[in-house]
């Protein structure tokens, strides 16, 4: 990586570090925003005129993606089929959160549990899940829609 | 960058922009912007969203039930009107999952409405009522099959018209059936 100028000097070229540099740095940035979201494009969310905008000093949240056939969706695994595994999989969320709040020094963790259904889902698993959460111990919820203007 | 040494004189610089980096650099950040651009992310937006406190205790063994407690895992609210929303059951895909009936039950016996904006006009009304007490918690009914953006819909029509917090009853086909 260095060139020899006509006076017989050598100078580095910084061109393909300064490349690589930028490819790692982009894709680290990358990597940790989806990860942060837990998003799905997959959902169609419903439409609601009543929906506000999210609190972004929320950091400390669960995304529950349902897609259209009610089928819980986690980042990095496959859908969740049964209800015994969405119900081992919130116990064991909110285990980690339960431990981290302890750490922290507070009673009870503070965990909002985010809920993106998709629109044409069915309300059964919607409810059930609504279920499991509190059965699981969560105490706090939202339901994400698409904000439809007036 | 170049050096330039003639003769027994000062060492001349000379100084060329090297655009190309910075190219390099406006079409990575270009690219990461839209790749990381949703629209549907931005236009996103929560729903008020309650659910009744849990009960103060937890039975540990079965003489410690206490049936006048709320269970642990109820998502009723102690509303005085509940929303009951059927769904047609035809076999017909466009049509199944839609609402069929809304329904209000209250204290004073069921009113059938025949769409949400009357259910909304409806139950603003009922807000204003001196006799209604609870005019935060409102109830949803709905029935299993029903589609979530139906559901959304009467939430909706719920929060417009002035209630703060909405619960659900379980799923009324689902409660008969098991």
């Amino acid at each position: 990586m260095a060139q020899v100028s006509n006076d017989g000097g050598c100078e580095p070229n910084l061109i393909p570090l300064l490349d690589l540099v930028l490819q790692l740095v982009m894709f680290f940035i990358m990597v940790a925003n989806f990860a942060a979201q837990q998003v799905t494009s997959d959902v169609m969310l419903p439409l609601a005129t009543s929906a506000r905008p999210p609190d972004p000093g929320e950091t400390d949240v669960i995304y529950l993606n349902l897609n259209s056939e009610g089928k819980l969706m986690v980042t990095g695994r496959e859908p969740l089929q049964t209800l015994s595994e969405v119900k081992y999989f919130l116990i064991s969320e909110y285990n980690t959160a339960k431990r981290a709040a302890e750490q922290a020094g507070e009673k009870e963790p503070k965990t909002v549990v985010i809920i993106r259904a998709d629109k044409n889902a069915d309300f059964k698993p919607v409810y059930e899940i609504l279920k499991e959460c509190k059965g699981a111990g969560f105490r706090k919820w939202q339901l994400r829609a698409t904000v439809k203007n007036k | 960058m170049k050096k330039k040494h003639k003769g027994e004189g000062p060492l001349e610089v000379q100084l060329n922009t090297v655009i190309t980096p910075m190219l390099d650099m406006t079409f990575q950040l270009l690219f990461f912007f839209v790749l990381t651009y949703s629209p549907s992310a931005a236009m996103e937006g929560k729903m008020d969203f309650n659910l009744p406190a849990s009960g103060d205790y937890r039975a540990r063994a079965p003489e410690d039930v206490n049936l006048d407690k709320p269970s642990d895992t109820d998502l009723a609210l102690p509303a005085q009107l509940t929303v009951l929303i059927k769904t047609a059951h035809t076999g017909d895909k466009s049509v199944d999952g839609n609402i069929s009936a809304l329904v209000v039950k209250s204290t004073d016996g069921e009113t059938a409405l025949p769409n949400l904006e009357a259910l909304e006009n409806f139950l603003r009304h009922k807000v204003k009522e001196e006799g209604l007490s609870n005019k935060d918690d409102i109830k949803i009914e709905a029935e299993s099959k029903l589609k979530y953006a139906c559901v959304i819909d009467v939430m909706d029509a719920c929060l417009k018209s002035g209630f703060t917090r909405v619960g659900f009853n379980p799923p009324p086909d689902l409660t008969t059936t098991n």
